[in-house]
């Protein structure tokens, strides 16, 4: 069964146009339905097409790996098998089907070589064997068995095919009208030619009309009910202030001031920080800055939505720029894992660890980049990053200190009140009378190394005025106990400098201090609080780290000495997350890998080499001249060959011929074929041999045979 | 041999088949393979299970034909001379005197011939390979046809003796009957339901129609080529994997023979490869002496012979 002229290659265009392959679609259908003009034809047997599937086969096993790999398919589904739950198992399947949806539009470009093969080979037909692996694998147990083989069945690609690029076309509907339109034309087309005999014309329209006219309400139906599922999903007021996090929040941190016990932190590796061109690594990642204290949680201040979108310049380039005018050259290598998840489209999200006086960012694949005015950077791309940053001595990310006056920010003097007293008592001891803001910056540093000690370690205190007072944690560390970790030093001084009438802010990040290798290692016990003080001379924000640098020794002395083996896991972690977020090179490797396999497909459809066939294990035949060698049946044989009706070495020719008689190549021809093998045996079995007329009927009738078959 | 040699043979065939056809149905394989047998000369092991009609078509074979017939029941204590015969000493004349033994017949049924002890089962070697025997020191030859039917059951194992290769070797052929399908079943039981069909059966064919075949058979020409190809085939067998002992030239000789009788029977003047294709797995596989590692690793000499006329290369 035909498909009418010209169809297919209408079908393409309509195929380029829906999907934005216009000129592939032109293309492809030109050369399809240029067979209708061109009479050369290929003489294709069966090992040919066999390999010509096998190529599209791996043609689309590739483009299924490369669709599969843009879509994060191997990240989601990864994440899916470590989390399974609900939002993981959407992902996992929403990357599913962007993966196969993109397939769907190459189908016809990854089947059009096997679509050429029919369109320019001399068989109208292949038989379904070529395309069946299975099919092969029980006709060769048959015969092994010395049954009958099944009978071959043949089938034109064409319908198929026709049925492929449809089917590519919805995939990607440039619009619905047209795509509606456009496939009611080409099924009308098709089935005009396909039409039952004993029904009219009129008749068969109007049935084809009322058909249409039934699926354009069934369409726009759907259509209406996926506009209001759309509606549903886009409602998502403030998705930032809601995402789910496992890191930092970059609106609020909750200290553990006040908190009695040991402070628990884990060893796990957080980070890997690199240093580029031999450069020194910064001590301090930030990763947010906060305002306002309210015991025991500092906030933000500002809205939750008062981030700003940072421009990737230009798009896709990974060079994100945070601070526009600044030349800083001095680069670190960071890889951090976005902890969190955008409620919203379930894409990873986190706060970047940074420099603070970062001035952009390189090689970072993220899908959007925002900051706010305390200089946090939130990043949403894939669940690990690995970029560049470039900084040096200089201004800061962060607004300038604000105050009152400006609307919908905090004050960086404010101090609440009832923490006032204990600090007032503290500054009271200070010699400041007469220091610049620099020199009681200095001051209460001094202080604080001079009269305090790091400890991560909260006693309760039965006698402590705490309990019988309104004294704060933060009173009580500074008046009594004068021991605390990175949280009581820092929001102690942020608070002083701050009564003192100096403008600070609260941050909180890690420090870098632990070499492995080339490279180095931050772990979750590495994270700090600090200061920033505002420079009013330098108009910038500068670090005043008061915790006594004892705790980085303190926090070391804690860690295993069976480390190393949990540092080895993390490491391979490490490595697969790379993989599992496309950050490795290993995806482009394995469509590389992918090139050989099919080049050797290519090279053996185009040069018509066959595969090496196994050596006959019995004895050599010694090369002897035996007689009827010269039989022209010989021609015939290898006719039939070059059909695809390969004869194997221990397979005798009668037996090769009934089963030859399923092709329709040979159909009808059975007799003339037995006839002429009864000549063919006499001539070579014979030891009298075949007499002259005889010999000359073997002639006649083998080129009879050949005739027909062509 | 004249042109009209080969129909009056191929005649004498379908007459046998014929009439064996009335006794033993859905059975045309096995017919062809014996009547082969019988044409080349050669004897004939039946090995199935119980019940599928052996004795049957043995006798059906034998009652086809105008010739003696005798059956041996093999038991364990079955002695040489019952097979044989005897010199018995006659006080009346002061002289022994030879009783000849079931052997001295022209078509020779031995029942379960596993079953009788392996002295028993060799004084059937040098009948069967000579077609004479020697009892106290004197020749005496057998019949011009002298044609063996042995049976043996492939399943029951107690109170038997596997059969030496030495005597495997002497049969032409070994082959299955099957079972037979439903419906050829119940022709069978329709076709029995009074009497048994063999009552009945009428020899078709005399003696020396028989010898006429044999003749004819043995006339048949065969090509170099393919008498080249039966020797590749047999040889293959002494360096397949798995095989302790090949076939024998004997083997060779059994297949080409039969080969030619099998053209004979497809009204051919001359040898194709399919006849002798047909016949390799009949006539080769028990011949050949497997390994006990590959027999136990499920290996089969039918297994081999299929697999070797796939490999060896066939003339066309």
């Amino acid at each position: 069964m035909k498909t009418p002229p010209f169809l297919l290659g209408a079908t393409l265009l309509f195929w380029g146009w829906q999907s934005d392959f216009p000129l592939a679609g032109a293309a492809m259908g030109l050369a399809l339905e240029s067979a209708r003009f061109i009479r050369a034809r290929w003489e294709m047997a069966d090992a040919e097409i066999i390999r010509i599937w096998n190529f599209c086969s791996l043609l689309g096993l590739a483009a299924a790996i490369f669709a599969f790999t843009s879509n994060e398919g191997p990240a989601t589904f990864g994440k899916m098998l470590e989390y399974p739950n609900l939002q993981n198992s959407e992902l996992a399947g929403t990357s599913s089907t962007a993966a196969v949806i993109g397939l769907l539009r190459w189908l016809p470009m990854i089947f059009f070589g096997f679509m050429l093969a029919q369109a320019y080979s001399s068989r109208t037909e292949f038989p379904l064997d070529t395309v069946s692996p299975f099919l092969r694998y029980r006709r060769q147990r048959r015969l092994k068995r010395g049954q009958p083989a099944p009978r071959l069945i043949h089938f034109n690609a064409a319908w198929p095919y026709f049925v492929i690029c449809l089917y590519a076309a919805s995939a990607h509907a440039a619009t619905e009208q047209t795509f509606f339109w456009g496939l009611c034309g080409l099924l009308a087309w098709a089935l005009w030619h396909q039409r039952p005999q004993g029904i009219g014309r009129l008749v068969w329209v109007g049935a084809l009309g009322a058909v249409i006219i039934a699926s354009l309400f069934g369409q726009r139906g759907l259509g209406q009910l996926a506009r209001l599922t759309d509606l549903a999903d886009n409602y998502n007021a403030q998705w930032l202030a809601r995402f789910m996090r496992h890191g930092t929040d970059p609106a609020q941190t909750r200290t553990a001031i006040g908190q009695i016990g040991e402070l628990q932190m884990s060893p796990q590796i957080v980070l890997r920080v690199t240093p580029v061109n031999g450069a020194a690594v910064p001590t301090y990642l930030r990763e947010a800055s906060y305002r306002t204290y309210h015991a025991p949680v500092w906030y933000a201040g500002g809205s939750p939505d008062s981030f700003a979108n940072i421009p990737e310049t230009p798009p896709n380039s990974g060079h994100w720029t945070l601070q526009p005018g600044r030349t800083n050259h001095t680069l670190v290598n960071i890889a951090c894992y976005l902890g969190g998840y955008n409620p919203k489209d379930g894409n990873p999200l986190g706060v970047l660890p940074l420099p603070v006086d970062c001035e952009h960012l390189e090689h970072l694949e993220a899908y959007s980049l925002q900051n706010n005015l305390v200089g946090t950077v939130l990043a949403e791309g894939p669940g690990l990053v690995i970029f560049d940053a470039s900084y040096g001595a200089g201004t800061t990310m962060d607004s300038p200190p604000a105050t009152n006056s400006a609307p919908g920010l905090s004050d960086d003097l404010l101090v609440p009140d009832k923490e006032k007293p204990a600090l007032d008592s503290v500054i009271a001891t200070l010699p400041l009378a007469g220091l610049n803001e620099a020199e009681k910056c200095r001051v209460v540093s001094q202080y604080f190394a001079v009269h305090y000690q790091y400890s991560v370690w909260q006693a309760p205190d039965k006698k402590s005025p705490a309990l019988q007072t309104n004294e704060t944690a933060l009173a009580r560390f500074l008046l009594h106990t004068h021991a605390g970790h990175c949280e009581f030093f820092a929001t102690a001084t942020v608070l002083i400098l701050r009564e003192m009438g100096i403008p600070a802010r609260y941050a909180v990040g890690y420090v870098v201090h632990e070499p492995a290798g080339n490279h180095y290692v931050v772990r979750s016990r590495d994270a700090h609080a600090w200061c920033q003080v505002w420079n009013g001379r330098a108009q910038t924000w500068e670090i005043l780290d008061t915790t006594p640098a004892s705790w980085v020794a303190t926090e070391g002395k804690r860690l295993s000495p069976w480390q190393f083996v949990a540092d080895t896991f993390s490491w391979l972690g490490f490595q697969f997350a790379k993989f599992r977020w496309g950050q490795s090179h290993l995806r482009p490797y394995l469509l590389i890998s992918l090139v050989p396999a099919l080049g050797y497909f290519l090279y053996q459809i185009i040069f018509h080499r066959r595969r090496h066939q196994p050596a006959a294990t019995g004895p050599a035949v010694p090369p002897v001249n035996w007689p009827g060698l010269d039989s022209e049946f010989y021609l015939l044989e290898q006719a039939l060959v070059r059909r695809g009706l390969e004869r194997r070495p221990g397979e005798s020719l009668t037996h090769w011929l009934a089963q030859a008689g399923g092709d329709p190549a040979v159909a009808g021809m059975d007799t003339k074929l037995r006839e002429l093998l009864g000549l063919h045996y006499r001539h070579r079995f014979d030891p009298q041999g075949l007499a002259g007329p005889e010999r000359e009927e073997l002639r006649q009738k083998t080129r009879a045979c050949l005739a027909e078959l062509r | 041999m004249n042109s009209e040699a080969i129909p009056a043979a191929r005649a004498i065939y379908q007459k046998i088949a014929g009439n064996i056809a009335r006794v033993i149905q859905g059975q045309p394989g096995p017919t062809r393979k014996l009547l082969a047998a019988l044409a080349s000369g050669g004897h004939v092991l039946l090995e199935d299970f119980p019940g599928t009609g052996k004795t049957t078509l043995a006798k059906a074979l034998a009652r086809s034909i105008a010739a003696s017939f005798k059956r041996i029941q093999f038991t364990p204590d079955l002695l040489p001379s019952d097979i044989l015969g005897v010199a018995i000493f006659n006080q009346r004349d002061q002289a022994f005197h030879f009783h000849e033994g079931p052997i001295f017949t022209n078509i020779l049924l031995a029942d379960e011939i596993n079953r009788a002890s392996p002295r028993t089962q060799s004084a059937l070697l040098e009948a069967m390979g000579e077609s004479q025997v020697s009892i106290d020191g004197e020749n005496r030859p057998l019949a011009d046809l002298f044609f063996v039917i042995a049976t043996e059951n492939p399943v029951e194992f107690r109170g038997t003796y596997p059969l030496p290769e030495a005597q495997m070797d002497r049969f032409a052929m070994r082959f299955m009957l099957g079972y037979v399908s439903p419906e050829e079943e119940v022709s069978i039981l329709a076709a029995q339901q009074t009497q048994h069909p063999l009552e009945t059966l009428k020899p078709c064919v005399t003696l020396a129609e028989v010898l006429q075949l044999k003749a004819a058979a043995q006339a048949l020409r065969i090509s170099d080529e393919l008498k080249r190809y039966v020797v590749d085939l047999v040889a293959a067998t002494r360096k397949a994997p798995g095989v302790q002992l090949g076939a024998s030239p004997r083997a060779s000789l059994a297949l080409m023979k039969a080969a030619q009788a099998l053209a004979l029977f497809d009204g051919l003047e001359f040898v194709t490869p399919e006849q002798i294709q047909e016949l390799a797995v009949p006539v080769i596989a028990h011949r050949l002496v497997m390994e006990p590692q590959a027999r136990f690793a499920g290996v089969t000499a039918r297994g081999v012979v299929e697999g070797i006329l796939k490999t060896v290369r066939v003339p066309a």
